[in-house]
């Protein structure tokens, strides 16, 4: 937003450079919505690659396809817009996999896309909502990492949860 | 180690995930799957909203309450928002308010047993509260007095019940607590009072006594009329009205004039719940003799304290605290 390029006259084109090699062009006002890459945009001035070493191409590309749904968006018509872009951010997320929302959230964190974080958290936390804690761990296939005993003494310790 | 990597996601967005989710789930299973979620749950900042909504099973009841009492613990005086639903009674709003200088929100809602008092103490200990919800709460008008200067910031407030014709009551009994919000408050933005037997002497009350109103919700006060000059300048003046008989299908609670399926639920007249109260809470009965209410507004001092003091309740230390698992990464 602070940035000194206007809306109004020509675009800026970014190349984003992902782990893998893939590149892609993108509007300035649309990798912007990225914190990350608006930081060095900011702080690097004008240079046109930005090589993005921690996210593949594949996550990369559907991190902007997404900034790029809500820059536009954003743009068409001031009113209804919050309801297009929840529309769509139903659609985006309701068929993912868990191996790519993992990735996903992972992509959207490391490049500060704060909106889209609370999207895939969203419906990470969706995911684990009326639960039992086994559940959980099948769900996400996560291990108990828990010292022998320290489990059964949390448990103790908030015996009316677990009762 | 592909099956490691949900619990090795950067802070923050653990973070992120746990805190959308209703602290009931927290506290019963979320906390338990991993030593790094864990930690996440113990952060006092994970407990700044407490969301303590469920389904009213009565066997949970107790739990809960004690769950809640954890959860303020946790909160290590950061609560900024709390949700109390069916368990919620005056004990427990007494440990709320003596932990939660901080608190903006307050909804304690389908809690059959909250004295007057109690809601008088607490809103006392709550300087920064801008929103109070307590539907289907018996309480009576008293504690609305001088409930604008406990709290200055008070914008929104919801006192839903369940509409109940009564031929025996007078005008002036149908509109005690519509008077005392036209009196005590006049700084508010946001009013409902879903299914308030308010009559339209009552409205206007509001209406010349809270002129800032920009939303009130008037959905199952069946006593009104707003055919005439009232219902326009009601239009006129506020942004939001929402008459007496518009839906309610977005509300979820029993407001339609019916006999609910517990007596206790529906907000009777004051001195049917004192008598109702009385059972349960002394302080009510010493009321009946003092007559005087609004002397104790502030916190009333010394003795009176011990009245809360039920059993001297702490949720036992939970000393399994942050520090207790080594990290070494």
């Amino acid at each position: 937003m602070s940035s000194s390029s206007t809306t109004t006259t020509t675009t800026r084109l970014l190349m984003l450079k992902a782990s893998d090699g893939v590149t892609f062009e993108v509007e300035e006002a649309v990798a912007t919505k990225l914190g990350a890459i608006n930081n060095m945009v900011e702080e690097e001035g004008s240079e046109d690659l930005i090589c993005l070493p921690n996210v593949n191409g594949k996550f990369l590309g559907m991190v902007l396809e997404w900034c790029k749904k809500h820059a536009n968006n954003n743009t068409n018509s001031d009113k209804g817009n919050d309801e297009v872009n929840k529309w769509w951010d139903k659609e985006f997320v309701m068929d993912l996999d868990q191996n790519t929302l993992y990735h996903l959230l992972m992509a959207a964190d490391y490049l500060s896309g704060t909106e889209l974080v609370d999207l895939l958290t969203e419906k990470v936390a969706s995911m684990i909502r009326g639960k039992k804690v086994e559940e959980i761990r099948e769900t996400f296939k996560i291990k108990s990492d828990f010292l022998p005993g320290q489990e059964e003494e949390i448990r103790k310790k908030n015996s009316w949860a677990f009762e | 180690m592909a099956q490691r990597k949900w619990q090795e996601l950067p802070n923050n967005a653990t973070f992120s995930i746990l805190s959308r989710l209703g602290s009931i789930d927290v506290l019963m299973s979320a906390q338990l799957v991993c030593k790094s979620w864990y930690r996440v749950c113990k952060d006092p900042r994970m407990w700044r909203t407490i969301d303590m909504r469920n389904n009213g099973d009565p066997a949970m009841m107790d739990k809960l309450e004690d769950m809640c009492r954890a959860a303020v613990d946790r909160s290590d005086g950061q609560l900024e928002a709390i949700d109390v639903e069916h368990f919620g009674d005056s004990r427990l709003l007494k440990y709320i308010s003596d932990r939660s200088r901080q608190l903006k929100r307050l909804r304690y809602a389908h809690c059959d047993y909250v004295a007057d008092r109690a809601l008088i103490a607490a809103t006392a200990k709550f300087p920064l509260l801008e929103e109070l919800d307590l539907t289907l709460c018996l309480f009576t008008e008293k504690f609305l007095i001088n409930l604008g200067s406990r709290c200055p910031r008070l914008t929104t407030l919801k006192l839903n019940c369940q509409f109940y014709r009564d031929p025996d009551h007078t005008e002036a009994e149908l509109n005690e607590e519509a008077l005392a919000i036209a009196q005590n408050l006049p700084e508010l933005r946001h009013l409902q009072i879903i299914g308030n037997p308010i009559t339209n002497m009552g409205l206007e009350a509001i209406l010349n006594g809270c002129r800032r109103l920009e939303s009130l919700d008037l959905r199952r006060c069946l006593n009104l009329n707003l055919d005439g000059e009232l219902g326009i300048r009601c239009i006129e003046e506020i942004a939001h009205v929402r008459l007496p008989h518009d839906s309610i299908e977005d509300y979820g609670y029993p407001a339609d004039p019916a006999a609910p399926a517990n007596p206790a639920i529906r907000r009777l007249n004051q001195a049917d719940s004192l008598r109702l109260l009385g059972r349960l809470f002394l302080d009510v009965d010493r009321r009946d003799q003092r007559q005087e209410p609004r002397e104790d507004v502030d916190g009333g001092g010394g003795d009176d304290d011990d009245e809360f003091d039920y059993n001297g309740y702490s949720s036992g230390d939970d000393s399994l605290g942050n520090n207790d698992f080594a990290y070494h990464d």
